[in-house]
């Protein structure tokens, strides 16, 4: 299989990290993306192979229940047999599925850690450590919930509790190639609603849904010898040697995927468009 | 001849390796770093992100070919115009390695790193 393979090809501190789904380094990016990027194709082969063991588990059990029906009456070698291999088709496609979901670890690192870092991998002064810490729990574990309000009704629904995470994911500090220290902040704030309603056959029915604010909090200090800053958005500040430009954004959204990363390329990027060089201003 | 790639996203900067093969597209020179490895080190990055059969290969991938058609499709879709103009002398200007960094410059900017 593709995913034992893959995980096989990791070092022991990337296994190590997918098992206590914690992430913190400090590291040139380059040496640092080297790292994370097998971490990211184990897990995206994980996801892929997940579906399908939870199908093939599925399946199984149906024609294993079908099989003993078919088979028991009486006991043959054959019915044995077949009945043996489709209890171990069951087995093995549940365990692996428990264990690919075992080094499962948020989305957020795929579709949002590594494609910023990707982007922005040559801006950053390639032999100074970048300090990155990302949890790679899932946004909606126990350890992140902070409320669970009392049952409702609404409409048709008898019975609806919103309980609300709090998800601070990811944070990161680098120098770039100017000169600029670049730093961010990513918490996630998550509204998990559960409704359940009885339908006109008496079956009872529960839906969950997810509303999720996502706070990016980044900060630009510029080197005064290398940028002039023009007005900008944002908390501005200076000392002696920089400009720093503190900006805030919020994404709202109605599922638990990542944001785009373009949410926070634009604020960086907001703050380099007012920049000037200095030479040039003076 | 020097490769005609360029490196960054907030700025952009010339590469400065030495060039080695031209893109079989575009026909700038371009170093080993600045080809991409999905065409088979026959076209330049920025010209592999516009072709749809690599893109469909890359897709999920996040590599070099993929973060230049991003940089060109955010260039064109924002109108963000990077700072340019930073040479290897003025990126090696900021590095620790050549110059006594101050406690203050090392570390992370802005927030507590914690």
């Amino acid at each position: 299989m593709n995913v034992l393979k893959t995980y096989r090809s990791l070092t022991a501190e990337q296994k190590r990290i997918l098992r206590e789904k914690r992430l913190e380094m400090n590291r040139p990016i380059g040496p640092l993306l080297e790292f994370l990027r097998p971490l990211a194709a184990c897990d995206s082969t994980a996801d892929k192979v997940r579906t399908k063991l939870g199908c093939t588990f599925g399946i199984a059990l149906v024609v294993l229940i079908a099989a003993i029906f078919f088979f028991a009456k009486p006991w043959t070698l054959t019915g044995i047999i077949v009945v043996s291999a489709i209890a171990l088709v069951m087995l093995g496609s549940f365990f692996m599925w428990r264990w690919t979901s075992g080094i499962d670890v948020s989305n957020n690192f795929r579709q949002f850690t590594i494609p910023v870092l990707t982007v922005l991998r040559d801006d950053f002064a390639p032999d100074q450590p970048v300090h990155l810490v990302v949890d790679l729990t899932s946004p909606t574990t126990d350890a992140k919930k902070t409320g669970e309000g009392a049952p409702f009704k609404h409409g048709a629904y008898h019975r609806v509790v919103d309980t609300t995470y709090v998800d601070p994911w990811m944070s990161f500090g680098g120098m770039l190639v100017d000169g600029t220290k670049l730093s961010w902040k990513v918490e996630d704030k998550i509204r998990e609603r559960k409704k359940t309603k009885r339908n006109a056959r008496g079956k009872t029915k529960t839906k969950t849904k997810y509303k999720k604010k996502s706070e990016i909090d980044v900060s630009v200090a510029m080197r005064k010898k290398t940028y002039a800053l023009g007005e900008t958005q944002g908390e501005i500040s200076s000392d002696d040697k920089r400009h720093v430009v503190k900006l805030e954004r919020e994404v709202i959204t109605a599922s638990l995927d990542p944001i785009d990363p373009r949410a926070l390329l634009d604020l960086v990027a907001q703050v380099y468009r007012t920049a000037r060089p200095a030479k040039e201003s003076a | 001849m020097t490769c005609e790639g360029r490196k960054g996203f907030l700025t952009l900067a010339n590469c400065e390796n030495p060039g080695m093969t031209p893109c079989s597209n575009c026909g700038r020179t371009m170093c080993t770093l600045h080809l991409a490895p999905q065409s088979g080190f026959s076209t330049c990055h920025d010209c592999a992100a516009t072709n749809p059969d690599q893109q469909q290969q890359q897709e999920g991938e996040y590599d070099d070919t993929w973060a230049a058609g991003y940089r060109s499709s955010y260039y064109a879709d924002t109108g963000y115009e990077p700072a340019s103009g930073f040479s290897r002398h003025d990126r090696s200007s900021f590095s620790s390695s050549t110059r006594n960094v101050s406690e203050d410059e090392t570390e992370p900017g802005g927030f507590d790193a914690s």
